[in-house]
């Protein structure tokens, strides 16, 4: 049993930690230490993060950030932007009766080729009818493909994280119905359509998200 | 920013069902396994399992081991069985999250991450329920 201990615990000390590194749309901040023993293995490899530790807005605590590892080099490991999601309890504060919830899960396609999966939440100020639900939701989805289509990945994602483009809806579809809240509440990069197929994120895995 | 940069930081794993409470503690990826410990291997009768006494020694375990490999700072992850089972984390959770913290890690976030399906699946047992 003693040997056996041991073993392990020098299998650790083996392994090197790398630092994480975010990419430059979040100015490069380190986002922590991974173990492994070669900086093959920790490609793949997911870190979640709020947005609050990234910018230090407290009012951001509740979108959390996941980024991919991409590119190793020596001790550094490079990451990718890979999606965001809402904090749970921070959706249900915002649900309530009486109200209207339109879901819209839109997948998009940018200027640079980035494919992403993006689900926005509005929240009406009553109950509305239907037909204004559909209304809202395909104009939504249309504002949401025209600002993927017009910009960058980068300029995308800061505007979908930073509540602009949640802004612009919000503007848009009011003169249909009172709207309360509008969040764009989860995303999902499904890779890039230009490069090579190896730098592509498997979907197939994936996509039941 | 410049104090995190020297703090290693993980997560702390809690799956606290009503028959165990299972902890893991790796590094920021989750993919890296730093140290785990169960209710189950602290105490020897099956009943204890899932108790507060069982979680807390498993806790202070998982934590030492975890100090001692160089870990300083976690994050609390705790899930309760989900889908069709309990959706409120068992009574080994509290005493867990108190012990890891007692034990000298800074605690960032605490956060539930039990699995909730949208709709449910059927549980299982049969129109007959389950027939012991």
């Amino acid at each position: 049993m003693s040997s056996r201990s041991s073993a392990i615990k020098d299998k650790w000390k083996m392994k090197k930690w790398f630092t994480v590194f975010a990419p430059e749309l979040f100015s490069g901040v380190p986002l922590g230490q991974t173990a492994a023993f070669e900086g093959s293995q920790i490609i793949g490899r997911k870190i979640e993060t709020t947005l609050y530790d990234l910018t230090g807005d407290f009012s951001l605590v509740h979108v959390k950030v996941y980024f991919k590892i991409t590119k190793t080099d020596n001790e550094r490991a490079y990451s990718a932007f890979y999606g965001h999601e809402m904090a749970r309890d921070y959706i249900r504060s915002l649900i309530r009766r009486k109200s209207s919830k339109i879901q819209n899960v839109v997948d998009v396609v940018t200027k640079d080729g980035y494919k992403i999966r993006v689900k926005a939440l509005i929240l009406t100020t009553y109950r509305c009818q239907r037909r204004q639900k559909t209304d809202i939701r395909k104009i939504s989805a249309d504002l949401i493909q025209k600002i993927a289509s017009e910009s960058n990945s980068n300029d995308f994602i800061s505007s979908m994280l930073f509540g602009k483009i949640s802004n612009e809806i919000f503007n848009t579809c009011k003169k249909i119905y009172p709207l309360r809240n509008v969040e764009i509440e989860k995303s999902k990069v499904f890779g890039q359509t230009i490069i090579s197929e190896e730098k592509k994120v498997e979907s197939s895995s994936i996509s039941g998200g | 920013m410049s104090s995190k940069k020297e703090i290693k930081w993980g997560a702390a794993h809690i799956y606290a069902s009503q028959n165990n409470t299972i902890l893991t503690i790796t590094d920021i990826t989750g993919a890296e396994i730093v140290a785990k410990a169960s209710g189950g291997i602290v105490v020897k009768a099956d009943r204890e399992k899932p108790s507060p006494y069982a979680a807390m020694l498993a806790a202070s375990k998982a934590a030492s081991d975890a100090l001692d490999k160089g870990l300083m700072a976690i994050h609390i992850k705790v899930r309760a069985p989900g889908g069709y089972g309990s959706k409120t984390p068992g009574p080994g959770a509290q005493p867990a999250i108190r012990a890891l913290a007692r034990s000298g890690f800074i605690i960032g976030r605490i956060e539930d991450v039990t699995p909730l399906p949208h709709d449910t699946i059927r549980r299982p047992g049969g129109r007959r329920g389950r027939r012991v």
